[in-house]
């Protein structure tokens, strides 16, 4: 409920009466409007930026092809130097939004200069140094001109870089390889997650709090899509869990650990710390491999548990039934906590593993019809009434929560 | 401009300098080392045209005096001779001591005896170089540059 609705309702029950309402209506638009005006010139200032980047691209290719490898060092080299003047000068003139969108662009552009390089020299498409480099670069950036913009380019850059270095393949089908090789970095992708939710916490009020938006929202997204997935099947979760181990394993894997500990340490009250700990302690117990003796899967190990999970239906529903508990928890965490993100996440995670159950486990009972039909109407009720359990979980949070 | 900006600019002009001075260092000081290859043409979204390339790298692990094959992934350093193209001497796990007219490039084990050089397999080139080259894709070697610590760039592509 916004403040417009809470007056309406005051008004009806007699709380307050018009004339204040209407007092209070005017003062919350005069301090809204302004807010709002610069939140719309922030995004089309953003989608300008993006635009002009690719223009910029653009004319980089026209003039491509013609040109000597020198020549194209220049070209790229002062157009990251007319960007950085345009961002400075708008700075001193006091534009601050239109500054911030251009030190946006000036990190785009780093990273168009960074690849076209890379193209000059025929480096491979998933030239991880190149995006390690931009990276370091737009993180530079962010500290000097924070925006969340910065965040939401810093953070998939970190991804792609770990992924890159995790399969050193260099064919384009193979650029996403990463997620889906046991070498790779799929069966961490949920560490990496909440490695990313704890810098989140970590980078909370410091000088690199524009990171703290997109590193929660990246790291929820990471830790929930492969835990809910795996609930789906027995081999699902062999697949997501199985590991080829390399010595980048357990630096990758040390490090998110490190980022939860230090999280933890920053504000030992914080429950989200100790959640965070359990979490972790749940995600290491499931990665430890034994021999694939009897050819589950591609691969010489799979999880210690899978074997187990695909013998005994009873085992992998407790699995499916811990998940979900996670899921119902985070929901009570955010509702007590007032972090909507929280409910957000928890209500579609238990919604996908419910939707995951009927299809898995109870259509195949029916008859092909009455699955089809029942599958219909339980996801349009379902959904209707998820989403008014979201709502009223949200629209009855106190505001700040519970500290 | 803020001193931070100043920072951070410089920092990003770092990182592009970074990204330019290895693979120019590699063009301007390694050898020339001349390799069969096998390409075929697709197009990158984001850089445009390229080539993409296998190499025909005849050797056998048993040749290279070893007894196993390396693990899916591994490191491993594959000595050639200066002939054109040129071939295989020997393929070690460590940086290789190089004898006279010898050079050398870091791959990767695929297993079972199988290297690829990751690093190595696309050429970019302009739609116009990509349809010459199209005609000419059995007959074609690379042109690489090596440095003695076997790093390695893709420099050319041309007739056999």
């Amino acid at each position: 409920m916004d403040a417009t609705e809470a007056l309406a309702v005051w008004v009806a029950e007699g709380q307050i009466d018009s004339d204040l309402a209407e007092r209070l209506r005017t003062s919350l638009a005069a301090h809204d409007e302004p807010q709002r005006t610069n939140k719309i010139i922030w995004v089309l200032v953003s989608i300008g930026a993006v635009l002009t980047g690719a223009g910029l691209l653009l004319f980089i290719a026209s003039q491509w092809d013609q040109s000597s490898p020198l020549r194209r060092l220049a070209l790229l080299f002062t157009i990251y130097l007319l960007v950085v003047g345009a961002a400075a000068l708008a700075d001193r003139q006091q534009l601050g939004v239109t500054a911030k969108g251009l030190w946006f662009l000036s990190s785009i552009a780093v990273g168009v200069n960074i690849f076209l390089v890379a193209q000059i020299y025929n480096l491979p498409l998933n030239y991880w140094q190149g995006t390690l480099l931009w990276l370091i670069a737009t993180m530079a950036m962010g500290w000097a001109s924070p925006s969340s913009a910065q965040g939401w380019l810093a953070v998939p850059l970190g991804l792609l870089t770990l992924g890159w270095i995790s399969t050193p393949t260099s064919q384009f089908f193979e650029q996403g390889e990463f997620l889906f090789a046991p070498g790779g970095l799929r069966p961490l992708v949920p560490l990496v997650g909440l490695g990313l939710v704890a810098t989140a916490m970590v980078v909370d009020a410091t000088l690199f709090d524009w990171l703290k938006q997109p590193a929660a929202a990246f790291g929820a997204v990471l830790v929930a899509v492969p835990i809910v997935v795996s609930t789906f099947h027995p081999m699902a979760f062999a697949w997501i869990f199985q590991v080829d181990v390399r010595p980048f394993h357990l630096v990758v894997g040390l490090g998110a650990v490190a980022l939860i500990v230090v999280a933890w340490l920053q504000d030992r009250s914080s429950p989200f710390g100790l959640a965070g700990a359990a979490v972790t302690g749940l995600l290491m117990a499931l990665l430890p491999q034994v021999s694939d003796d009897d050819g589950l899967l591609d691969g010489d190990s799979l999880p210690w548990l899978a074997e187990s999970f695909d013998n005994s239906e009873l085992l992998f529903g407790l699995y499916t039934a811990v998940i979900f508990g996670l899921a119902v928890a985070t929901i009570m965490a955010g509702q007590y906590y007032a972090k909507p993100v929280l409910v957000n996440i928890g209500y579609a995670m238990v919604s996908v593993i419910l939707f995951a159950l009927y299809v898995g486990r109870i259509a195949g009972e029916l008859p092909t019809s009455l699955a089809v039909i029942g599958g219909g109407l339980a996801l349009i009720s379902g959904a209707i009434f998820l989403e008014r359990r979201r709502r009223g979980a949200i629209s009855t949070m106190a505001p700040g929560g519970v500290q | 401009m803020s001193r931070r900006h100043a920072i951070a600019v410089a920092v990003a002009i770092a990182a592009m300098v970074a990204a330019l001075l290895p693979p120019l260092w590699i063009q301007t000081t390694g050898d020339d080392v001349v390799l069969e290859v096998a390409p075929v043409d697709p197009l990158s979204l984001f850089r445009g045209n390229y080539v993409d390339l296998t190499y025909d790298l005849d050797f056998e692990v048993d040749d290279t005096g070893r007894d196993r094959s390396w693990e899916w992934n591994e490191v491993v350093y594959v000595v050639f001779d200066d002939a054109r193209p040129a071939n295989v001497v020997r393929v070690e796990e460590s940086r290789p001591g190089l004898a006279p007219g010898e050079t050398c490039i870091r791959g990767r084990s695929r297993g079972s005896g199988d290297v690829v050089f990751p690093s190595l397999e696309q050429f970019f080139v302009t739609a116009e170089q990509g349809g010459r080259l199209e005609t000419q894709l059995s007959s074609l070697v690379a042109i690489v540059k090596t440095t003695g610590g076997c790093q390695a760039i893709l420099h050319d592509l041309e007739p056999e």
